[in-house]
């Protein structure tokens, strides 16, 4: 780069950017590899048909997980953005509310943020608590009583518990100080220690949990089969918002990560790995986690069912009331303990610094702050909210509801949005997929551009909708919530993200985000040669229905000869400029 | 019976699950990072 302000003025800013291929793909494992993989994927799996949820599962990876990840990486990379900056110039001149679709996601990153930081926080201290045992032999009440100081109901902002304020401030320093050194040298370096050492640890504590008798009893339940389940739409709901809620998608971060690469960077290769190392750590925690339950079924004289029954075999339940217990009855139980807590932490970690990063990048490209300010504005305030709501007696029941809205609403409501506005309101699926395809060695063709215009967004808005439903006739937590809690935490939050995305989207830009040069030009120069006889015949084609699925490419090559950029066709000067450069280009029918 | 279909589902999950990791992967290494075309437009940053 000669001239940062020649680049500035016509071409986009220099952008932050990963050391390469390798760190780019450790820090999106970093960020997919979460809390959920280990404490939500073989409950989920064992309660929705056992071995036969790995059919619905990989359908759902196929058809959702990984087309949904392609999107945030087209997106993020075209328009080399956070989310904010990204939609912006997805909008183009006439399409400044796209932005606030990109700060609605900052809002729920935000909200995500502030809960996710307490369960670290948890993690740590009982990673503490693993060489003395602490916890003793009624686990639930050492949580929830002696650790928490819990009610279990109220909410709100109570008395603060030392136990967890302490850990907690720690690990939002700790964050900060990621933050504040930036992608390469903070979160790249970050994820480039924390990955292996989490597969280190968590590899080992596997191993050990398959020879531990009872081992085979838990294994057995987890993976044979109930066929009959496969008939059932739950457990294929079960399978969509698993794969959904594990991959990080949806919700900014992959696209923010994605902002970070390369303008010429192989794009989907690495998102196949990125999504076959997440669900294959899954894998290896369900091997873990019901090995280990297998074993504490043998300790206690109890069938896998009756222990299963009991409940305790997801989340919070699973990993800070069932683990403890269970990590007492194990041989070397200081070093179980150990490994399991300080694996849970790894990867709890690694994906909030993800999370933060999507706010701080969204900070940084709207205001132009540096990364050192940005983590400073962000950080502080983040992390008073997150210290006086969950560093309290109240933590528990704000986190239960919190995280319920955020996640089941929030993010499938954005990745409906998201969806249907890059590929029907913009129609974006020939750009984006002559995009992902011409710079990557694995194509994303008509079957990527079917599936994101049609099969997932019909999917996600029956779960969106049987999640709402299910909302009012069933209240989240059984009734032992107060209703302010579920409508001002749970409605409250969602709200708040449409409120906050639409009032920081009024706010002007340091530099103008339109200021800007996509690459590569679209469509494609070869493409554009011969255009009076193309238009009409694809102009008949838009007309005959094909517009923005299978048909897409065909239709934003000759829609676009106006429009590439954005329909205003504010860009298409530009691409003139860059069909000058370079004679070799393919047609974009060849991109397939 | 059932363990028998347990070990069958099983093999099948770490067959496609960690395989397609493997494959994916070995597929990343073997191809070149970005295709040659198209040439980075001189005055873009990279």
């Amino acid at each position: 780069m000669a001239d940062n302000a020649a680049a500035g003025s016509a071409k986009g800013p220099d952008r932050q950017q990963w050391s390469g291929q390798y760190g780019f793909i450790i820090s999106a494992i970093g960020s997919a590899v979460g809390l959920g993989n280990i404490w939500r994927f073989p409950g989920v799996a064992y309660e929705n048909g056992g071995g036969a949820f790995m059919i619905p599962y990989l359908v759902a990876l196929l058809t959702a997980g990984i087309p949904i990840l392609f999107l945030d990486y087209a997106l993020g990379h075209r328009y080399r953005g956070s989310p904010p900056l990204a939609f912006r110039r997805l909008g183009g001149k006439l399409g400044q509310w796209t932005e606030s679709i990109g700060w609605f996601q900052v809002m729920i990153c935000f909200f995500i943020a502030i809960y996710y930081a307490a369960i670290l926080a948890w993690a740590a201290s009982y990673f503490v608590f693993s060489f003395d045992q602490r916890w003793g032999d009624d686990t639930g009440t050492f949580l929830i009583q002696d650790y928490l100081h819990s009610d279990g109901s109220t909410g709100g902002f109570l008395p603060p518990v030392a136990g967890v304020l302490i850990p907690l401030a720690l690990i939002w320093i700790a964050a900060i100080i990621v933050m504040a050194l930036g992608v390469k040298k903070g979160v790249e370096r970050a994820n480039a220690i924390a990955i292996p050492v989490l597969v280190i640890a968590f590899g080992v504590l596997v191993v050990r949990s398959l020879f531990l008798p009872g081992a085979a009893d838990g294994l057995n339940s987890l993976f044979s089969p109930d066929f009959s389940a496969l008939g059932k739409a739950d457990v294929w709901v079960a399978a969509y918002s698993q794969i959904f809620f594990s991959l990080s998608i949806a919700f900014g971060i992959m696209l923010t990560y994605a902002s970070y690469r390369e303008r010429r960077s192989n794009l989907t290769s690495p998102g196949l790995v990125v999504a076959f190392a997440n669900s294959s750590f899954e894998i290896m925690a369900g091997l873990g986690v019901f090995s280990i339950l297998g074993f504490m079924a043998h300790e206690n004289g109890q069938t896998m069912k009756e222990l299963t029954d009991a409940g305790g075999i997801t989340g919070v339940g699973l990993s800070f009331i069932t683990f403890p217990k269970v990590i007492s009855e194990m041989p070397g139980p200081a070093a179980a303990g150990a490994l399991f807590f300080g694996s849970l932490f790894l990867a709890g970690f690694t994906s909030l610094i993800s999370i933060l990063q999507v706010i701080s990048g969204g900070l940084q490209d709207k205001f132009g702050l540096s990364e050192p300010k940005a983590a400073l504005v962000m950080g502080i305030p983040v992390a008073v909210i997150s210290l006086a709501a969950f560093g309290t007696e109240a933590g528990l029941p704000n986190l239960d509801v919190i995280d319920k809205y955020a996640n089941e609403v929030g993010i499938v409501l954005s990745a409906i949005v998201m969806m249907v506005v890059s590929m029907w309101v913009y129609r974006k699926g020939g750009e984006f997929s002559y995009h992902l395809s011409v710079l990557s060695t694995f194509k994303a063709g008509a079957v990527w551009r079917f599936l994101v215009s049609v099969v997932c967004p019909v999917v996600l808005a029956y779960i969106l909708a049987a999640t709402v439903i299910s909302s009012f006739q069933k209240p989240h937590g059984g009734g032992g919530y107060n209703w302010h809690l579920l409508y001002v935490a749970g409605w409250g939050t969602v709200v708040t993200c449409v409120v906050g995305a639409l009032i920081l989207t009024l706010v002007g830009w340091k530099t103008d985000p339109l200021d800007f040069e996509p690459y590569p030009a679209y469509p494609a120069p070869a493409r554009r040669a011969p255009e009076p006889r193309v238009a009409v015949a694809a102009t008949a084609v838009t007309g005959a229905g094909a517009a923005g699925v299978g048909g897409a490419a065909a239709t934003d090559a000759v829609v676009g000869s106006g429009e590439a950029g954005s329909p205003d066709g504010a860009d298409t000067p530009r691409l003139e400029g860059n069909t000058k450069r370079d004679d070799t280009t393919p047609p974009a029918g060849e991109v397939n | 019976m059932t363990a028998a279909a347990a070990v069958v589902m099983l093999i099948i999950s770490l067959l496609v699950v960690p395989g397609g990791l493997i494959t994916s992967t070995v597929f990343l290494l073997l191809k070149p990072e970005v295709p040659e075309y198209p040439p980075l437009p001189e005055g873009l940053d990279g």
